[in-house]
């Protein structure tokens, strides 16, 4: 049960770690370029070429907005925009 | 430390370091901005503040190190930081741009420039921080590889977004190949890491998080949008991709017959039963485990490798480009694929340019094949072609100098002048700058653009990538006002080309675009008309593509006047080695092609010709600086008698 909100899904083994999700993001909260003010964090270990990919709390998956601005920019289309299930306070008791 | 003004695009600040004093300052670019920024800001303050008396490894030298105003926003692969210094292989200058996210860190870091003097008593590195900077002990890391210092640095500064750019030992040493790498496995040349090696500075590392502000936020974001779905949709791009510049310029290309330079360059063609070893497909299958990109960049040309075992494994590293495969491949003839991803690995590591350390080592493999160099010379280590044990053993012996090793890191025109009894005649270079190319004796075009390269030699200036790739004459005519381009035998029409080119670059450089999202590779890609509106919709600066190309011939004559006064180079230092003249490519669709001395002679009137430059010299003239309002740069020739 519960409610399914739209989020931005991410395929992390894709993800050639350009950052122009996190530039989007930041130009969306701010209209500057500003990656400190994004809610989507990129880590590429870079020893091993791995890539981590959060979503931080804040991502709203930019509501009203036909494609959110870091699936816009994701040339290896690594995000895409989905839809989670959040529980309900008190369900399944 | 105090904000110097509120730009657009710019970050506004230029941090001086001065390491006699072991002090950091900090001022306005403001004096700075008619050269655009990255390379262009970094030309004029190398041409202004260099002694035509000093040596590139003197206290008094000036690094510049640049990020241009697009650098850190989201325009296609904006992520290029330039380095300018005095040339330590050629005496003129040295200009190198280099991707990564080490740009995009330091514009949030809040400087647009760094300039480097002095020598620090002790090893130091540089860390920068949202406007402040320290400069820190560096012997710890004294003798550590590119890697581990990267590594070091960021625990030592407590964060992992911290991106750092550093020296390795070939640097310390003092080495004529050194680099400086940025992020593992990306490279600025042409000695600077010496340069930063003299100065004992181990490492630049920045952090920031002060936003880069855009002059028209919504017109820049739909117009970019559009600009990166030209870049994602254009075929050359698509190739670029999938095969990286290993697969699509280098061995075994799309063609499998792009020529390549084969033992020192005496030939161009390497048969089909040894290419086809070290093709991109083989690493691709074997051992790729992903791609990465520099920032902003939506192509992502680099491949990342994984040897799980075998002799050099395991090891992962980023790579190859096609000047890896060439230099530590066809032109020593090693045809063992996992010795060259070593290879690559060590370059990095051991912070080595791989043009400058291969024509090196080409020039010692010949030199044994013409029995100029023994065991004796080498201490065991046999230089025979194809020999990849003594390809990796010389690339660590340069970087520590050791053996033959120190004989080598001098360059190959110094070991050459060393060693004497005719081996000057087999030293690859172009006004010193050891050489690592391919398609010379094919491409006219693109060998004039090699050898008129005002950083030495090399294909990154006026080599015009599209007289390979093939294209739109239509197009060509419109861009260039002719479309020799697409006829890669013919001389005529050249010159221009060449000069329009490095204009173009100087622009490119400067704003800090790579090269793999323009009219490089693509005319349907970034050319000034779009560098123009992202400029506007960035800086908020007013301008249009023929301003932008002045600015880029005023950053290409800064360059010119500094190789001058500097190095005296003329006309003659504009030629080819002979080796292009004399022998031709042996085989594949390119058979028989070779230079002719009378056809690049025209080209190169008609370069000179292009720039307003004098024929005879290859000077600069009055005129031409006067067109371009560098009264400065005129006064200092004429001052040094070198104005024609």
């Amino acid at each position: 049960m519960g409610v399914f909100t739209e989020t931005i899904l991410a395929q992390a083994q894709a993800c050639t770690a350009c950052m122009a999700c996190e530039l989007a993001c930041g130009f969306r909260w701010s209209k500057k370029m500003d990656p400190s003010r994004s809610t989507i964090r990129v880590r590429r270990d870079d020893a091993t070429g791995l890539v981590d990919i959060r979503v931080l709390e804040g991502c709203d998956a930019c509501i009203g907005v036909e494609t959110p601005f870091c699936v816009a920019v994701c040339a290896p289309h690594v995000l895409s925009l989905g839809r989670k299930r959040i529980a309900i306070a008190g369900e399944g008791r | 430390m105090k904000k110097t003004g509120n730009y657009y695009g710019w970050a506004g600040r230029l941090l001086r370091v001065d390491l006699d004093a072991m002090r950091c300052s900090v001022s306005p670019i403001d004096a700075y901005r008619e050269f655009i920024g990255g390379r262009g800001m970094s030309d004029w303050i190398v041409f202004e503040e260099s002694d035509p008396r000093s040596g590139p490894l003197d206290p008094d030298s000036v690094v510049a190190i640049g990020a241009g105003p697009l650098v850190g926003t989201l325009a296609p692969a904006a992520s290029r930081t330039n380095i300018s210094a005095k040339n330590i292989a050629t005496g003129g200058i040295a200009t190198s741009s280099v991707g990564g996210h080490f740009g995009m860190e330091m514009k949030f870091a809040g400087f647009d420039q760094i300039v480097v003097r002095g020598r620090a008593p002790h090893p130091v590195y540089l860390a920068i921080r949202n406007g402040e900077a320290e400069l820190r002990d560096a012997r710890a890391l004294w003798g550590r590889t590119t890697w581990d210092t990267e590594e070091t640095i960021r625990k030592d500064l407590g964060d992992e977004r911290t991106r750092v750019a550093c020296i390795g030992p070939a640097g310390e040493n003092l080495c004529a190949q050194a680099c400086v790498i940025v992020d593992r496995g990306r490279a600025a040349g042409w000695g600077a890491g010496a340069i930063l090696g003299a100065k004992n500075l181990k490492a630049i590392a920045v952090r920031g998080s002060q936003p880069i502000r855009l002059a028209d936020p919504q017109g820049f974001w739909s117009y970019n949008q559009s600009l990166l779905q030209r870049v994602e949709r254009s075929r050359a791009s698509g190739v670029l991709r999938r095969n990286g510049t290993h697969g699509s310029y280098g061995v075994g290309g799309p063609d499998g017959k792009t020529p390549q330079g084969v033992r020192n360059q005496q030939d161009e063609y390497w048969p089909a039963d040894k290419g086809q070893n070290l093709r991109e497909q083989v690493y691709r299958e074997k051992w790729e485990i992903g791609r990465t990109a520099c920032s902003s960049c939506p192509t992502s040309c680099t491949h990342m490798y994984h040897l799980p075992g075998g002799r050099y494994g395991p090891l992962t590293v980023e790579g190859m480009h096609t000047n890896t495969v060439r230099a530590l491949g066809s032109n020593l003839d090693v045809t063992d694929a996992e010795a060259v991803l070593k290879g690559q690995a060590l370059i990095n590591q051991l912070g080595l340019n791989i043009d400058a350390v291969g024509s090196a080592i080409a020039w010692a493999f010949e030199a044994w094949e013409r029995g100029l160099l023994t065991e004796a010379d080498t201490d065991g280590l046999e230089l025979t072609w194809g020999n990849a044990d003594a390809m990796l053993e010389l690339l660590r012996r340069i970087a520590t100098r050791r053996g033959i090793g120190d004989l080598l890191a001098d360059g190959v025109l110094q070991a050459a002048r060393k060693l004497g009894r005719g081996s000057e005649e087999f030293a690859m270079h172009a006004k010193g700058q050891g050489l690592n190319e391919q398609s010379v004796r094919s491409h006219k075009g693109w060998a004039l653009g090699i050898f008129t390269s005002t950083r030495g030699g090399g294909h990154l200036n006026g080599a015009a990538l599209v007289e390979r790739l093939g294209m739109d004459p239509i197009k060509a005519k419109e861009v260039f006002g002719n479309d020799a381009v697409v006829r890669p035998e013919a001389y005529e029409g050249k010159g221009a080309i060449t000069a329009w080119f490095e204009g173009f670059k100087s622009i490119v450089d400067s704003v800090g675009l790579c090269y793999y999202a323009t009219y490089w590779i693509d005319l349907e890609l970034i050319g000034l008309e779009q560098i123009a509106v992202l400029m506007e919709k960035v800086t908020g600066v007013k301008t249009d593509p023929e301003a932008l190309a002045r600015t880029g011939r005023r950053i290409q004559n800064l360059e010119k006047a500094f190789n001058t006064l500097h190095a005296g180079f003329t006309r003659k230092h504009d030629m080819p080695p002979l080796r292009f003249f004399e022998s031709a490519i042996s085989g594949g669709p390119y058979a028989g092609a070779r230079l002719d001395a009378e056809g690049y002679g025209r080209m190169l009137d008609d370069y000179y010709a292009a720039h307003g430059w004098d024929r005879d010299t290859g000077w600069q003239t009055a005129r031409c600086l006067d067109e371009l309002a560098l009264p400065a740069v005129k006064q200092r020739l004429a001052a040094a008698g070198r104005l024609a």
